[in-house]
């Protein structure tokens, strides 16, 4: 199970930390969202941790530097680096490991050989590189050195300082008693491991105020590159940097840039793995490929609202199993609308609904959708302890002709389950007319002793839709209804944008982040997602961070 | 005579799975190299220099002497002082590439050469060269080289001196010597085309590029963390940040420790270049001989090497800062020519100070393969830099052998004393030339046997004390009798353990 910051956060905030067999500390379903607007303090600026590059960041940053014939050319070495997937963007944080540490030196090595092997392929780099010869002449030189100092700012992210250039330099010397591409080798490589590469560096600014920096526009630059792209700026965005970011006309020049990033391919590709981690998808295949499909589609490219992703009803159909799980001929490909009656938004999704299949039965797993559900609306279920499962299978229908639900709540009813099964359940119930594919189903279908039954499914609940209050439901549909016009889910889709952000887990000092996008989110001001973004990154908090106390 | 022996591939292999080359790159860090000869355990290497050498281009200052306390008795008939307490670097020539090797070098004054004067390879490593019409009436009676000597009895025969040369000409000498009936033979030198084909040429080529690139890799590695820990201290940083820093150094200090643990393991050099060399190449010709050097000791294909580098009129002014040769350089006193001579000694330094880093770098038993190894660095000639031997102005080009560049570095398994500035001044002074009488250079030949385990049994020829015919007095300019001999069974004094 994932656990989300924020989800986190709220159960600290409210209190709400019981583990299975613990009496709950609210009524079921009543776990108050954390309203941060409260808490909002223009004058705390957010924690920011060195954040390392992670292995989609890196990979996408070696394309942009080398192109995708030499990093193809060294992926084994790049797959070493651990990705964010399903790591809730943790991976940047986490204290290297060896493997970590191995991998960067086998991508640098690999990298610096693989292109001076061959001069044309160095000449994708810097045409006069490749043609560099010991002793160096005055053009060599002058080649070199502008390739140092224009290739170590797009590696380290701002302009070179005197020392850069010549520990480069001397990095170059290494390898040039060998010869001048030995000495590119070297150097490449120097640059490759360079700290200023592999982390995030936001120690440059000024301390604006005693215990905040105020970020350089250079680093602006590269949180605004590691959030949209997941790499690092371009020639364009450090140019940009240059003129700074600093008063009306700096703030445009933010804008334009921000605009400019998010009508690239990179920032759709950033934007479809947010979603990804987001909704936590389990599985893989055409079923999630099309939700990860629709969720980006209505934001990137229908500019649409919170809300719309949880109620529109376009999808895009690539695969015949999927059109079928839909009730569509098989045949069908492209943009369709779902049918209104059982389909709205992501929810109702076969990508979102995929669960493992029940023996002898039709059904889906209602337990793994309510706590997936729990997550998505940062309504936090606590894991029980390992030892209070159940050595038999709880959907085994061994006694009687009992529906999934059914025989789930015979097993979690009493204590120690039901104080969480009791919420995770009724999260899990309104689902009970999807299939294990997600495909609808009228009537549960049990086969014992080789004879198929039919039961009928009670959908029906009261939930916790990141409100804080039990709202009834009948059916997914309900569910997804009341998630469109909840303020909690708009603060946690907030609370996720800025986690995605900070690389870390949400704090307090984050509440003005989280409060400029919720705002924006909010059901009664429904402006587009990818507004919500913006209102993040151009938030004066985005640019600024606080300094750690004197260790 | 044995030739050096070519060693087929398996004999190289860094054990099982060997380390080839592959992205990435480092995969293969887990196996342990081991190397697959065993090596006895004392190296001899000569590396001759040409046309003689300017004094105060060699020597430290008389200033940082005096800085350092003066010269004081280090032994009988010897006086010196500690390297590591001179400021600076030790010498123009002598500069910081050699500031790791203090500890383990001696730089030594004032030894002259009794029997000859002049240009001659039998200048290097043979205590004798029958110029003065001084050789015996039975000359096959003669001892060769002291290479010679030391490969037929320290190491029994099993091993031949590798002697590698670069020279403007086509006929490649050495300072190698046998002997026939007629007297000494000359070993001619090889190219490093030549050495490499003899040594290397059945080793997979793709073993030796992955260990060279980890070689470059662990480099990069070492001069990166020192950055790593600068940007690790900055105070911005939360203990958090902080102990992430950390953790990668650690891991990459160990990566670096682990190809370390790999470079130096027996693994052939690149191959060289094919052709004659030419101005553009002496550079490339020089690293290649050198390489090639370490790579044989490192893999115990002998114990002896001996360099004879000398591409004079391929060394030019434009690429290499030499007018008119080296040789050529050697005949003026003009500025530019003194010049030249220093740019050919820094050319040579370099090599030098790479060959010995190569040996450093060499793990083998409790140190490295430059403690096992007695690197003697030797000249043709003496110093020119006049009477004083420091003082620009007073050259004095007479090609004679007096006060002969001489520099030892590495201690042959602990047999040497090694960290010392040593001079052997008589107290006697010559006319002309470099004033200061010294100590007889044959001394220096004993020294590097005694050194390397031999006994004057085995260099000694009719029972006369002493290696080879020290009575010449080229012009009548060193009496005999005011010339430091020494003990001729034992050494020079402060430089045998």
């Amino acid at each position: 199970m994932s656990k989300r910051a924020y989800s986190t956060l709220i159960l600290l905030l409210a209190g709400c930390q019981g583990t299975i067999g613990d009496a709950p500390s609210a009524e079921p379903g009543a776990t108050p969202p954390v309203d941060l607007s409260e808490e909002c303090d223009p004058s705390v600026a957010p924690d920011a941790e060195l954040l390392r590059i992670d292995r989609r960041a890196y990979d996408l940053a070696l394309r942009s530097l080398f192109g995708d014939e030499s990093v193809d050319a060294v992926g084994s070495a790049v797959t070493g680096v651990p990705n964010t997937q399903s790591g809730q963007y943790r991976s940047e944080v986490e204290v290297p490991s060896f493997d970590v540490v191995q991998s960067y030196v086998d991508v640098a090595s690999s990298m610096a050989f693989y292109l001076t092997d061959d001069p044309s392929r160095l000449r994708v780099l810097s045409e006069c590189l490749s043609e560099l010869s010991e002793p160096l002449n005055e053009t060599d030189e002058a080649c070199l050195f502008g390739f140092i100092d224009d290739f170590g700012l797009r590696l380290t992210r701002r302009p070179l300082s005197a020392e850069d250039h010549a520990r480069f330099v001397e990095a170059y010397e290494i390898g040039s008693g060998e010869n001048a591409s030995t000495g590119v080798a070297t150097l490449l490589m120097s640059m490759l491991l360079d700290p200023r590469f592999l982390y995030h560096f936001e120690v440059d600014g000024e301390e604006r105020e005693p215990g905040v920096i105020t970020l350089t526009s250079y680093e602006v630059a590269a949180r605004l590159a590691r959030v949209l792209w997941k790499s690092i700026p371009d020639d364009s965005l450090l140019a940009a940097a240059e003129e700074g970011f600093e008063g009306p006309e700096g703030e445009a020049r933010l804008r334009e840039q921000i605009e400019r990033m998010w009508s690239t391919p990179e920032a759709r590709e950033g934007f479809r793995g947010f979603i990804s981690e987001w909704i936590a998808l389990r599985h893989e295949g055409p079923a999630t490929d099309a939700l990860l499909e629709f969720a980006t589609n209505m934001v990137y490219e229908r500019d649409g609202t919170l809300a719309e992703l949880f109620l529109d009803r376009t999808a895009f159909i690539e695969d015949a199993e999927l059109a079928e799980v839909y009730g569509l001929p098989a045949d069908t490909r492209g943009e369709v609308q779902l049918g209104e009656e059982h389909r709205a938004g992501l929810l109702t999704r076969a990508g979102w609904l995929e669960t493992s299949a029940i023996e002898d039965t039709n059904a889906g797993h209602i337990i793994h959708r309510g706590k997936a559900l729990s997550d998505l609306l940062c309504v936090p279920i606590p894991l029980p302890d390992d030892d209070v499962f159940p050595d038999d299978d709880p959907a085994d229908p061994t006694e009687g002709l009992r529906t999934i639900r059914q025989r789930f709540t015979d097993v979690t009813s009493e204590q120690p389950c039901s104080s969480c099964h009791v919420r995770l359940d009724a999260l899990g119930a309104p689902f009970g007319h999807f299939d294990f594919d997600g495909a609808y189903i009228d009537d549960e279908r049990i086969t014992v002793d080789e004879e198929e039954h039919i039961l009928s499914i009670d959908s029906s609940s009261s939930v916790n839709v990141g409100e804080g209050t039990l709202v009834d439901v009948e059916s997914a549909i309900d569910i997804s209804v009341a998630a469109a016009q909840s303020e909690g889910v708009a603060a946690c889709l907030g609370a996720e944008l800025t986690e995605n952000m900070m690389g870390r887990e949400v704090a307090p000092s984050d509440a003005c982040l989280i409060q400029a996008a919720q705002d924006l989110l909010s059901p009664s001001r429904s402006v587009s997602v990818r507004e919500a973004l913006f209102a993040i990154v151009t938030s004066p908090s985005f640019s600024v961070r606080s300094i750690p106390e004197a260790q | 005579m044995k030739k050096p022996m070519t060693i087929r591939r398996r004999s190289f292999l860094v054990g099982a799975g060997g380390a080839t080359l592959a992205i990435p790159l480092l995969s293969s860090l887990g196996q342990n190299t081991v190397r697959a000869q065993e090596r006895p355990t004392k190296n001899f290497v000569s590396y001759r220099i040409t046309n003689g050498h300017f004094g105060h281009q060699w020597y430290p200052a008389n200033e940082a002497v005096d800085s350092a306390g003066g010269l004081q008795p280090m032994g009988e008939g010897v006086i010196g002082t500690r390297l590591a307490n001179l400021p600076g670097e030790i010498s123009p020539l002598l500069d910081a590439q050699f500031d790791p090797f203090r500890e383990k070098m001696v730089l030594l004054r004032h030894l002259d050469r009794l029997d000859h004067c002049n240009h001659s390879s039998m200048n290097g490593l043979l205590g004798y060269t029958g110029t003065e019409g001084r050789l015996p009436e039975s000359p096959e009676n003669l001892p060769p080289s002291i290479d010679q000597i030391m490969a037929q009895h320290v190491f029994g025969g099993e091993i031949s001196p590798l002697n590698l040369s670069v020279r403007w000409s086509e006929a490649l000498p050495s300072c190698s010597y046998s002997i026939s009936p007629e007297g000494p033979v000359r070993v001619p030198g090889l190219t490093a085309q030549q050495a490499y084909q003899q040594l290397f040429a059945e080793f997979e080529l793709g073993e030796s590029e992955a260990s060279r690139r980890r070689g470059l890799t662990r480099s990069v590695i070492d001069r990166v963390l020192p950055h790593y820990r600068s940007v690790r201290d900055n105070r911005r940083l939360s203990r958090a940040d902080r102990h992430r820093l950390e953790q990668h150094i650690e891991h990459m200090d160990a990566l670096s420790r682990r190809l370390e643990s790999g470079r130096g393991e027996c693994m052939p050099p690149l191959e060289p270049e094919t052709g004659r060399v030419r101005s553009a190449d002496v550079d490339r010709a020089g690293r290649e001989q050198v390489d090639i050097g370490i790579a044989a000791l490192r893999c115990g294909l002998t114990n002896i090497v001996n360099f004879y580098l000398d591409p004079d009129t391929l060394f030019t002014g434009d690429l290499h800062g030499v007018d008119g040769g080296h040789h050529g350089a050697s005949h003026s006193t003009s500025d530019t020519a003194v010049e030249s001579i220093f740019n050919a000694h820094q050319w040579h330094m370099r090599n030098i100070a790479r060959f010995a880093a190569g040996l450093e770098a060499t793990e083998s038993g409790d140190g490295t393969l430059l403690d096992e190894t007695m690197i003697l660095v030797n000249n043709e000639l003496g110093s020119q830099s006049g009477a004083s031997g420091n003082q620009l102005g007073q050259y004095d080009l007479n090609h004679a052998s007096y006060d002969i560049q001489t520099l030892i570095i590495g201690s042959a398994g602990g047999a040497l004393q090694t960290g010392n500035f040593l001079d052997y001044r008589s107290g006697h002074e010559r006319g002309r030339w470099t004033r200061h009488i010294g100590m007889a250079y044959n001394q220096v030949y004993i020294t590097a046997m005694l050194a390397m385990g031999l006994e004057p049994e085995h260099w000694e020829v009719g029972g006369a004390q002493g290696y080879g015919d020290m009575r010449g007095d080229k012009w009548g300019r060193t009496p005999l009798d005011q010339v430091q001999m020494g003990d001729l069974r034992a050494g020079l004094p402060g430089v045998i353990s």
